[in-house]
């Protein structure tokens, strides 16, 4: 094992993910601890419990404001959501021993052809481009280099699904092998470790946040 | 008496001196041209400090640090609210758009208090504070009427009416808040004690004045309660309604007299208004704490707020934060609709026969949530109602929101850019009067008729109610 593999495929996974739980850790407690004398309600808003979870259910699963208003930038959202949510998947039920292969390609795809699209639609009004710093544009590219990545991967230096999952188990049951030898796996499993450092830091973070946003604000009624 | 709030900013103090102590200062210096509207005793020197020095201390203030610290880090940056903003709609202006002006802000705010900011700089959004970006700051935080469209259909919850409040309070501490602001809050709070300077002396005049009134045009006695000791509400209406509503609070009275309530009107301190809500927390606190200590003076119950959005919403949700939360606060609409509810209050429609349209005022309707009330003391006191499109939360600013209507200078960005969406509204309604339950709201309203000669009549919704009670 060279000294890349060894950091990237062995050390640096439990820092991105100790360093992603921590930081999100860290901004959840500031943001519900932090006091909010001022109230700011906005109305209406969901009379009880049962109506606070239908809405945001309503809102995670179908982003309910994007589809009422501004459906050119729903689709693309929407989509790049349901991609990561693929890979996601894909990775739960990859480790748990089962090879859905096309839920990976359908998830890479869609992380590149999605961001793709937000990127130009981004670019392509001076309205957008007016209210973005390169910094959303930075973030959209992370998740199509990962897709690229990961589509060529698949396509010409494809290692052994067994190896993979044998190695993704061994960084789970905290003995860590050591990662199938192939750059392309390496650089991916590096930029998903920046990833994963990088997110809590970043305004991607929002998918927490904006339970505050409501919660602690919009709805706190007088 | 209530005790003041105990809060820095009061300390601090960003009420304008009077004219006079300031004319040394400034007298030597190359004057700063303010074209959006007129400053009294501005900042002339230092501003980029000072600036920064205040964002500091607003953001270390417990009331400001988890609103911004959220809102600058959940926006998508997606433009849905650019969608929803009936300035933007109008002028298609970059400094229009919400997430632009609220970027002014988040660029300052990570440039001077994100380490990512201090070593990235452009790359995620910070940006030095320059003399310009001060002034365009003041032009594009007062364009925005704060009326909180954008915030209704934000994907991430954010709301950039907060962070414009956010904004002009900073502002605000550079002494950089329009002069019909600064100066009225000074009267009001230091000087004859209301917005409009009406000394006590005239103020009672014009309860008699209205007194009589009532008896001339209906032959009613009806009376103005005045420092009753001990009653249930206390009521207080913005003090420019004295002068130009009479019949807003003509029908007020009535209603409380029909109803049976046990109300008196303060002498000592009649006006509601409040515009600290629109740039400053020292104001808001001030003025709140005036109308606490004439609750507690006349050992009132409750505090009853006339047709107003702004006062309401200041007073019911910004209690607790400047003031010691003695009083229930209830608007005016929500006590007539329950008293025609009980069968206090009844009414006859066949009265009103025309046309009756109502406008939602921005801090009375999404501020509040009152949606219904007013709909229901309309819908009981008129023979035909219609609702404008769109209503309710997606109801459009009047355009004078925000304070706005009391500037002058804006008078032309009133009527030909924040108040179009309004007009187009107003003409397919087809209404021949139209009902706004707010003091800013009417006179924007009333001039937009005027200037845009609509053939509409605005009143209050007490105004429908004088001839409608039975009395
Ligand atoms: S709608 Fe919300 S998330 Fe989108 S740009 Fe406006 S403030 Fe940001
Ligand atoms: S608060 Fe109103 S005026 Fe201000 S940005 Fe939002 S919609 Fe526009």
């Amino acid at each position: 094992m060279n000294v890349a593999s060894f950091l990237i495929g062995i050390v640096l996974p439990y820092i991105a993910v100790a360093l992603f739980l921590v930081s999100i850790g860290i901004r959840i407690n500031r943001w519900a601890t932090s006091p909010h004398p001022l109230k700011w309600s906005l109305y209406p808003m969901p009379a009880d419990y049962t109506g606070q979870i239908k809405f945001m259910l309503k809102e995670i699963l179908s982003f309910r404001a994007l589809l009422h208003n501004n459906r050119k930038l729903w689709a693309g959202s929407w989509l790049f959501h349901i991609g990561m949510a693929l890979i996601i998947l894909w990775f739960i039920t990859f480790v748990l021993g089962l090879h859905a292969g096309i839920v990976l390609r359908a998830g890479l795809a869609f992380l590149i052809v999605f961001p793709l699209y937000l990127f130009f639609v981004r670019l392509a009004s001076t309205k957008m481009r007016t209210i973005s710093s390169p910094l959303e544009y930075f973030n959209l590219l992370i998740f199509i280099a990962i897709g690229i990545l990961g589509i060529l991967l698949l396509s010409f230096n494809k290692p052994d699904p067994t190896a993979v999952r044998q190695y993704f188990i061994s960084l789970i049951l905290l003995h860590p092998a050591a990662p199938p030898e192939s750059s392309i796996f390496l650089s991916m499993l590096a930029i998903t470790e920046f990833f994963m450092i990088y997110f809590p830091n970043s305004r991607m973070l929002h998918m927490i946040s904006k339970y505050f946003t409501y919660h602690k604000i919009s709805w706190e009624s007088h | 008496m209530p005790q003041t709030a105990k809060n820095e900013n009061i300390e601090k103090g960003n009420m304008q001196k009077q004219p006079s102590e300031n004319v040394k200062n400034t007298e030597k210096k190359q004057k700063r041209n303010y074209p959006f509207f007129a400053i009294e005793n501005p900042i002339e020197e230092n501003r980029i400090p000072v600036f920064i020095k205040t964002m500091e201390a607003v953001l270390k203030d417990d009331k400001y640090r988890l609103l911004l610290d959220l809102y600058l880090n959940t926006c998508a940056s997606c433009n849905s609210c650019a969608d929803q903003c009936h300035l933007y709609q109008t002028t298609h202006e970059e400094k229009d758009l919400p997430a632009y002006r609220s970027n002014m802000l988040r660029a300052v705010y990570r440039k001077y208090f994100t380490t990512s900011g201090k070593l990235l700089g452009g790359f995620v959004g910070a940006k030095a504070l320059k003399e310009d970006d001060i002034d365009n700051m003041i032009e594009s935080f007062y364009r925005c009427t704060m009326c909180r469209r954008c915030a209704v259909e934000c994907p991430m919850g954010v709301d950039n009416a907060l962070i414009t409040r956010i904004g002009r309070c900073v502002i605000g501490e550079l002494n950089l808040a329009p002069k019909n602001f600064t100066v009225s809050s000074y009267q009001q709070l230091y000087g004859v004690g209301n917005t409009s300077s009406i000394p006590k002396e005239a103020f009672i005049d014009t309860l008699d004045f209205l007194q009589d009134e009532i008896k001339d045009m209906t032959g009613h006695s009806v009376e103005f309660p005045r420092d009753k000791v001990g009653a249930e509400y206390l009521f207080i209406a913005p003090v420019s309604d004295y002068i130009m509503e009479a019949d807003t609070l003509m029908g007020t009275a009535m209603t409380l007299q029909a109803a049976g309530a046990d109300w008196t009107i303060g002498t000592g301190y009649y006006d509601a208004i409040n515009y600290g809500l629109f740039y400053s927390d020292t104001v808001t606190a001030d003025a709140l704490n005036k109308l606490l200590a004439e609750a507690y003076r006349l050992k009132v119950k409750k505090i009853l707020i006339g047709e107003c959005g702004h006062a309401t919403k200041t007073a019911k949700l910004f209690v607790d934060v400047f003031g010691k939360h003695q009083f229930p606060i209830q608007n005016v609409m929500e006590y007539t609709a329950e008293a025609i509810k009980k069968g206090r209050v009844k009414l006859n429609p066949e009265v009103n026969q025309e046309t009756v349209t109502y406008h939602d005022p921005c801090n009375l309707g999404r501020g509040l949530g009152i949606y219904e009330p007013p709909r229901n003391i309309v819908k009981a006191a008129v023979k035909h109602f219609v609702e404008l499109q769109p209503n309710r939360e997606k109801n459009y600013c009047c355009g004078g929101g925000g304070g706005s209507v009391t500037v002058p200078d804006m008078y032309n960005f009133r009527m030909n850019l924040a108040g179009i969406k309004k007009v187009e509204q107003i003409k397919a309604s087809g209404a021949k009067y139209l009902a706004a339950p707010c003091a800013n709201c009417k006179k924007q309203l009333k001039e937009l008729v005027e200037y845009h000669k609509l053939p509409v009549t605005v009143v209050g919704v007490h105004d429908l109610l004088i001839r409608a009670l039975l009395m």
